[in-house]
């Protein structure tokens, strides 16, 4: 289990989301920044908010993506953190 | 790959509506168009004018119809695009554009092919239901002076008249209270273009970005209001097909304009998807 997995991570409050076609459209409305998640990202965007980001997101991932673990948790890291960056998510 | 980078885009809410210095007191908005008049307004109840030196009665009445209107419809919950529109078949199809860029002539030559103009520069729309619809906008067209000399000199003698009877603009024929909004075009110039018109159906999420800079943001400041404003154009986005459309060239090239303009919202256009 990775630190990021161990963190509650949630949707910031001010985040609106929704599935345009082939990508979920996330849009800030304090920064007004809009952003598009591929369909990995969106996964990784619904099980955050499925599970609070309490669990092992890369297990589940693991399963449902034919990845490399190291690969996954390195892009997994790199992702939540990029989205804390841009306060897409809150980590208690 | 998890991928978020590449594709974030900044839209900024304060960019559209602040033609004049707009403030707000509780729920009272006041917006003082310099030399026209101050218009106060709330969430309900008549805009008040209270006109400026010098400013006539029917100026006072334009500026109202041509863009206080509009804000006062925003500040009250019902999303305005910066667009002009006409009716086509049983539904409303709107173009979105910088200022200057042509919707209203383009509006006004589609009038003049039998689609009766539905609103020129603002363009009110409700979402529910997975439906978007027009809401009226009774608004007179208003050209540019090279607009109005291109058609008075290249419409028959019918339509003369009508250019006549109504100065530099004529009124909207349809009459409903609101109607589907079948279509959007994003229109925009490339002068290297020739008479060539380009034509791209935007997939989704495109169409958001290129449809949200031409919203009118007046009241942003409640987050619920800026959180309903910001569903209702992804509703939009998801809903209505929205093309983007680049022509070069100046009037002598509108007819190819307006033929592709027409094929591509015609009724039966309505269901492809990209």
């Amino acid at each position: 289990m990775s630190p990021q997995d161990r963190l509650a991570m949630r949707h910031h409050p001010d985040v609106i989301g929704q599935q345009l076609g082939d990508v979920l459209v996330l849009i800030h409305l304090s920064t007004d920044r809009i952003y598009e998640l591929n369909a990995t990202a969106a996964r990784i965007w619904e099980l955050l908010r499925e599970n609070g980001g309490t669990g092992d997101l890369s297990a589940v991932l693991e399963r449902e993506f034919a990845v490399d673990r190291g690969h996954l948790r390195a892009d997994l890291e790199g992702f939540t953190a990029r989205l804390s960056a841009e306060r897409l998510l809150t980590i208690r | 790959m998890i991928d978020i980078g590449p594709s974030l885009h900044v839209w900024r809410s304060g960019g559209r509506g602040a033609f004049a210095p707009a403030h707000r007191r509780g729920a009272q908005w006041i917006i003082d168009v310099p030399g026209i008049a101050a218009f106060s307004f709330g969430l309900r109840g008549a805009v008040v004018a209270h006109p400026h030196r010098g400013a006539g009665a029917r100026q006072v009445r334009e500026t109202f119809g041509r863009g206080i209107r509009a804000l006062a419809l925003q500040a009250r919950g019902t999303e305005v695009l910066h667009a002009s529109a006409v009716v086509v078949g049983d539904g409303v199809v709107g173009f979105c554009g910088r200022s200057g860029v042509g919707k209203s002539t383009l509006a006004y030559a589609l009038a003049l092919r039998g689609h009766p103009v539905w609103a020129d520069d603002s363009l009110p729309f409700r979402s529910g239901a997975g439906r978007i619809r027009a809401v009226g906008a009774d608004a007179p067209i208003r050209l540019t002076k090279t607009s109005a000399f291109y058609f008075a000199r290249s419409c028959s003698g019918k339509q003369r008249v009508v250019l006549a009877a109504a100065g530099p603009g004529v009124r909207r024929r349809a009459s409903a209270a609101s109607r589907p909004l079948h279509a959007l075009c994003v229109i925009g110039r490339r002068p290297a273009n020739g008479g060539r018109v380009e034509v791209r159906r935007l997939a989704p999420a495109h169409a958001l970005l290129a449809v949200l800079p031409h919203a009118l943001c007046l009241e942003m400041e409640e987050r619920a209001r800026k959180a309903r404003m910001i569903q209702a154009y992804l509703d939009l986005s998801r809903e209505v097909p929205v093309f983007a459309v680049r022509f070069g060239g100046g009037l002598e090239h509108l007819n190819s304009l307006l033929d592709v303009v027409e094929r591509l919202t015609s009724p039966a256009r309505q269901t492809v998807r990209p």
